[in-house]
């Protein structure tokens, strides 16, 4: 993934909008507070500047 | 500097050092790979910078190393390298694509100029028969290019890049390290039939994730491209993000395995241990 984000950086797509993590089944806490921050991210970036092209 | 190689090459063949050789032949004025049986045919024997001896060969789609073992199986084979395909032979041999036991390298390096020319960072094999180890070139200007563009001038470069491709998969096909049997720049599901300038930039994207600890920078890729898309720039910067984040270079060492290769062998789940 540390690859996989630098490689989207060169291209010119924003790294933070790819993200890994490890959450345990027993951690429901964690895995809402990982989602809840991501989907915020994603929000604050907006719609991906490649969007127009992926809806063929 | 040719004849001292082909004497060499010679000896090596004389003495039964090595069976066959295989390099570059000189005919008619066109280089082309050879694959040299008899001493005399040394006397065409040439080495050039801009063209790689190394071709996964399609559509049988198995290395040259391969098709000289099964020609003269049990053979020892001389191959003359340059630096660039030396690493090629490492990563090879690396990923069990060629038997290492069966090749002697005899190693050439290419001078400082072959080096600017082919923007080649280390331009030399690990122990040149012949030739002096010289500096490669360490900054690339494209590199330094991009990374001084902010995320969306990137995006933008790119597209205007990546649209000019028509698909011929010269790239993939030049690629030493381009192995894979079946390849997902083939498959439907990323590039469509029919379809061009394929999907951008996951169509590119995919090459240059394959080859993140693979690529030996001798930029095949980029000569090969008839529409002088400069895919080197990525691969190059890839390179030192992998030697910066795992100390890794590839086509150095074949004992060396790469870090994006995972084995099970340390899961705690090993065969029989549930019993």
């Amino acid at each position: 993934v540390a690859i996989l984000k630098k490689i989207l950086s060169y291209l010119g797509i924003d790294p933070r909008r790819v993200r890994l993590e490890w959450v345990s089944a027993a951690e429901g806490q964690k895995y809402a507070e990982v989602v809840t921050d991501f989907v915020a991210e994603i929000k604050r970036l907006g719609p991906n500047p490649l969007k127009g092209r992926l809806e063929v | 500097m040719i004849e001292k190689l082909q004497k060499l090459a010679k000896e090596y063949l004389r003495s039964g050092k090595v069976e066959v050789i295989f390099g570059l032949r000189e005919k008619d004025n066109h280089l082309a790979p050879y694959i040299f049986t008899r001493v005399e045919e040394l006397d065409s024997l040439a080495i050039s910078p801009l063209y790689p001896l190394f071709y996964t060969c399609r559509p049988s789609k198995k290395n040259i190393i391969r098709l000289i073992e099964e020609k003269y199986p049990d053979a020892k084979i001389g191959v003359i390298v340059k630096g660039c395909e030396e690493r090629a032979f490492i990563e090879l041999a690396k990923r069990n694509q060629i038997n290492m036991e069966n090749i002697e390298i005899l190693g050439v390096a290419c001078s400082r100029e072959e080096a600017i020319e082919c923007r080649c960072p280390r331009p030399y094999p690990n122990h040149p028969l012949l030739g002096e180890k010289v500096e490669g070139v360490l900054e690339d200007k494209n590199v330094g290019e991009l990374l001084n563009k902010g995320l969306s001038e990137r995006l933008a470069f790119w597209q205007s890049q990546l649209s000019k491709c028509m698909k011929c998969y010269g790239c993939r096909n030049a690629c030493p390290l381009c192995f894979c049997q079946d390849c997902a720049m083939e498959q439907e599901l990323w590039s469509k039939i029919g379809e061009i300038p394929p999907e951008i930039p996951i169509f590119h994207f995919i090459r240059f994730y394959h080859l993140a600890d693979r690529c030996i920078e001798c930029g095949e890729c980029e000569k090969a491209c008839p529409m002088d898309i400069p895919l080197l720039t990525i691969s190059k910067q890839v390179r030192k993000d992998v030697k910066e984040l795992f100390n890794y270079e590839s086509g150095l060492d074949v004992k060396q395995e790469s870090p994006l290769l995972t084995t099970l062998d340390e899961m705690p789940m090993k065969e029989g241990a549930n019993k």
